[in-house]
């Protein structure tokens, strides 16, 4: 039996499916990412995890004990908040010390451990401060501290970088899978930014519209989506059905109902030239709608057979032959085009 | 989770019928006939009110109490939206001293600023104790934390000053583009202050009290000196200045919604 | 670049006010702390007023009354005002916005008219009393609405309403989070109004309490409606030694002014003392 199982969660507000007869399971130590576009019932199934959202019907296990009737606090599951949720009126040392206090402890016995979490998330020196005192980064270390010093059995992440500007949160990524590492802790992310999910997780769920629709390791998920929405959803994959690559190519049998193609596989050659004729793929004459700079990406908009496609080359000096409106041909490698269910 | 709701609606109900019973009895006593041996009244009549509209005092009193409010919140208007306009734009570092002085009466109770208008006004050269003139000075004073708070916030967020930087590029003079520009564009919003001193003013019993009594006798006085006379007539126009107050209220809601939605 | 001139137009506007402020509030109030601070019909410096005010047990007991009446009309309107607050932020939200507009309409309904409603509510010819009377209840016979514990009834009225006005939007400083996160931390409900709730709206609690102790502090209608000058209150006084039918005496007016406003300040002072000492994180 697996560390965590979920079986047949269900969850419906009104008259929408949050939760959608769900099931799941991972195991002690992993990280593991729920991932999907708002709405999806992410953050539903966090909160049903946390007993924060009564759910239906189903049942949570954690490490064999059934815990879908216990109350929060009966769970020992650690959470942290997208807007951190720190106590304004305690300083950092008595938000994370809180937990502990209401456990019966005294401020002698637990203040050991919460210096220790303190260390450990790098905040020596602000144990006085209040959490207005702090940055958003700053805080957010404070509440990840708050539920560590608990040492949950699970501790659960709702979005827990989507307020902080983009470096700071690259930091704290790194930070996270860090502490996690050194505390081979079980932890289940939230995120909507498929980025993210993809540099943290040891696994990632996709979730659309309260079910999951897939899971496995980043490589897995990136690189052989199982639908349109994954393929859409991971990686600004070019999606066409069956017919429609039939019309690229010019030929050829596709059995699947639709293909993913991933925007930087497609190269580009001058009209009337290609590559060495050593791959399996197919050639197809285009042109250039539209160049885009994102930085060090290309991004290319080409029409051919009156399908759009989606390019994206690094920005180096080899790409300056490409204008807008010139005339390529396109290349499309076989073996990168993902069948999709 | 019923329990808690259960808990919450008595506790709501119980307060609330706390500030209604007084209401209610007072209403009902205004459509008695006699009421003192029987659970509700012995009969019913809207004599006390025929009485009350025929009351030539009362209507006296209530005309002088809507001349002294109408007059000192114009008065308030007049001078008040100038006056922040003009800090607010040309002299902001007095804008704190602005702000200490419209706030302080807030703090200061009707029978503590008689004290001083008394003794400034009963002798010397402006001897207006006694007169008018001292109570429109004193309640436009009383007035002054509500009307800056609705013409202050009414400034804000209709950005009077780019209205008024706009208006001069147009090629309006500054006085022309305060009186076309700014005023009819901050009036709505100034009018749930407008309403809110209008209760404050008719509710007034200290100021009028003290600074003038019974030598013009104001609705709250002529109310106060009635209550010993008739039970029963006091008690309708008791109701008579509630519903006032009501209409003013929600006419106050009103404004102040209508406000807030045309600057959303 | 403005030009002297224009300002010189500008100052010339801002006159008008500068002179109503100067002459109804400014003035008078200067002329008030400066009274309080002459000897009788303004013959020379002196300290004898505060002397007579704080010397004579009349007006000592006067303050007494006043600071007691507030402190425990305020009190009993700030419990009752936490708990109806309280729940009227868990009704629908349309119970919520007609109650809420209920309360705020009957925090107009003060002073002379209030008065009036209670005394034909309770008074010694009133409905409650008289009916009371003929059923045998004996509950109201002790009651007396022109004693202590009859004003503090009908002070309490136009506490309440003010004190859920001031109070409602505290509630909504707590945010769902912190009572989500002190759960899974261990919290019972009761530990977290205890050691966040409670932390977090006492500025919001203490704020109302210096606001309604000020409110009956100044209070003079209702007192006055109820039983004219009989009663031994600090406003009461201020107004018959000035405008009353006894001999007047306006310096020592003016200082009993000055004492009461000098008492409102000292009870802001301590009750923000007393919130600082639970609620270090501010400033």
């Amino acid at each position: 039996m697996s560390y965590v199982q979920i079986d047949n969660l269900t969850k419906t507000y009104k008259d929408t499916i949050a939760l959608n007869h769900l099931s799941l399971t991972f195991d002690k130590g992993e990280f593991v990412t729920l991932l999907g576009p708002s709405g999806c019932g992410k953050s539903t199934l966090l909160r049903s995890i946390a007993g924060l959202a009564p759910t239906e019907e189903g049942s949570i296990h954690v490490d064999g004990v059934d815990i879908t009737h216990l109350k929060p606090k009966d769970r020992e599951i650690g959470m942290v908040f997208q807007s951190y949720g720190l106590f304004p009126n305690m300083t950092v040392l008595e938000n994370i010390g809180f937990g502990l206090r209401m456990k019966g402890m005294k401020k002698s016995e637990y203040e050991g451990k919460v210096k220790r979490m303190i260390e450990l998330v790098d905040l020596v020196g602000k144990e006085q401060s209040y959490p207005h005192q702090l940055s958003g980064g700053q805080q957010q270390r404070v509440a990840l501290a708050r539920s560590l010093v608990m040492e949950p059995k699970i501790l659960l992440l709702d979005e827990p970088l989507s307020a902080l500007d983009a470096k700071i949160r690259k930091n704290l990524q790194v930070e996270l899978r860090r502490i996690q590492r050194e505390l081979s802790i079980t932890t289940v992310f939230v995120t909507h930014d498929q980025e993210e999910a993809l540099t943290i997780s040891d696994r990632i769920f996709v979730m659309d519209l309260g079910n999951i629709v897939q899971s496995g390791n980043p490589e897995e998920i990136y690189t052989h989506p199982a639908n349109e929405f994954v393929a859409r959803f991971i990686g600004n994959y070019n999606v066409l059905r069956a017919e429609q690559l039939r019309q690229l190519t010019g030929g050829g049998s596709f059995a699947a109902v639709s293909y993913a193609i991933r925007p930087e596989v497609i190269q580009l050659f001058p009209e009337h030239a290609g590559p060495e004729p050593s791959g399996n793929g197919w050639l197809a004459a285009g042109k250039v709608k539209d160049i885009t700079v994102t930085g060090n990406v290309l991004r290319y908009l080409v029409e051919s057979q009156d399908q759009r496609l989606q390019v994206d080359h690094l920005n180096t000096a080899k790409e300056l032959w490409i204008q807008r409106d010139m005339n390529v041909n396109v290349w499309i490698p076989a073996e990168e085009c993902v069948p999709l269910g | 989770m019923k329990a808690g709701k259960l808990f919450h609606v008595s506790v709501v109900t119980l307060v609330m019928l706390y500030l209604f019973v007084p209401l209610a009895v007072t209403f009902l006593y205004s459509i008695a006939t006699d009421w003192y041996r029987t659970f509700l009244p012995e009969g019913y009549t809207l004599n006390w009110y025929r009485e009350m509209l025929t009351d030539p005092r009362l209507l006296e009193a209530l005309w002088r109490t809507l001349f002294v409010t109408v007059f000192t919140i114009v008065l308030s208007i007049l001078l008040m939206v100038p006056t922040i306009f003009i800090v607010t734009v040309y002299f902001s570092k007095w804008e704190r001293l602005l702000q200490a002085i419209v706030m302080l009466p807030y703090a200061i109770p009707g029978v503590v600023a008689a004290v001083g208008l008394i003794r400034i006004y009963s002798d010397g050269p402006l001897a207006i104790s006694g007169t008018v003139w001292i109570v429109i000075g004193a309640y436009f004073i009383s007035i002054l934390p509500f009307m800056y708070q609705g013409i202050r916030n009414s400034l804000r967020t209709v950005d009077a000053i780019t209205l008024v930087d706009a208006a001069e590029l147009l090629g309006a003079s500054r006085i022309q583009a305060f009186r076309h520009v700014v005023l009819p564009n901050i009036m709505p919003g100034v009018m749930a202050s407008v309403l809110l001193s209008f209760s404050i003013l008719f509710g007034e019993f200290v100021l009028a009290n003290l600074l003038i009594g019974g030598q013009y006798e104001l609705l709250q006085v002529y109310l106060m000196r009635r209550m010993d006379e008739s039970g029963h007539l006091s008690s309708a126009i008791v109701v008579f200045y509630f519903v006032l107050i009501l209409i003013l209220s929600g006419l106050i809601l009103k404004f102040g919604r209508s406000a807030k939605e045309e600057n959303a | 670049m403005q030009t002297f001139k224009q300002k010189r137009m500008l100052l010339l506007a801002l006159f008008p006010f500068v002179i109503v402020v100067l002459g109804f509030e400014i003035l008078p109030l200067l002329a008030m702390m400066l009274d309080s601070f002459k000897a009788d019909e303004g013959q020379g410096w002196s300290l004898m007023q505060y002397a007579t005010a704080l010397g004579n047990k009349y007006y000592l007991l006067a303050l007494k009354n006043s600071i007691l009446i507030s402190f425990y009309s305020s009190l009993i309107g700030i419990v009752a005002a936490l708990l109806a607050a309280y729940s009227i932020t868990k009704l629908s939200p349309k119970v919520r916005n007609l109650v809420l507009m209920f309360s705020n309409m009957t925090s107009n309904f003060a002073g002379v008219p209030l008065a009036f409603a209670y005394i034909i509510l309770l008074g010694n010819n009133g409905i409650f009393t008289i009916l009371f009377q003929q059923l045998g209840w004996d509950v109201l016979t002790s009651f007396n609405l022109y004693s202590w514990t009859g004003l503090t009834l009908v002070y309490v009225y136009f506490q309440i309403p003010l004190a859920i006005l001031l109070l409602y939007p505290t509630y909504f400083g707590i945010h769902e989070q912190w009572k989500e996160a002190a759960s899974l931390l261990g919290a019972s409900r009761l530990q977290f109004w205890r050691y966040i709730g409670m932390p977090v709206i006492l500025p919001g609690v203490v704020g109302t309490f210096s606001i309604l102790f000020a409110n009956s502090m100044g209070a003079y209608a209702t007192a006055y409606a109820l039983v004219g000058s009989n009663y031994n209150l600090l406003a009461i006084r201020i107004g018959s030694l000035f405008a009353g039918d006894v001999f007047p005496r306006p310096e020592l007016a003016s200082a009993l002014a000055m004492i009461l406003g000098g008492t409102m300040i000292a009870a802001m002072w301590l009750n923000e003392r007393m919130m600082r000492r639970v609620r270090r994180d501010l400033r």
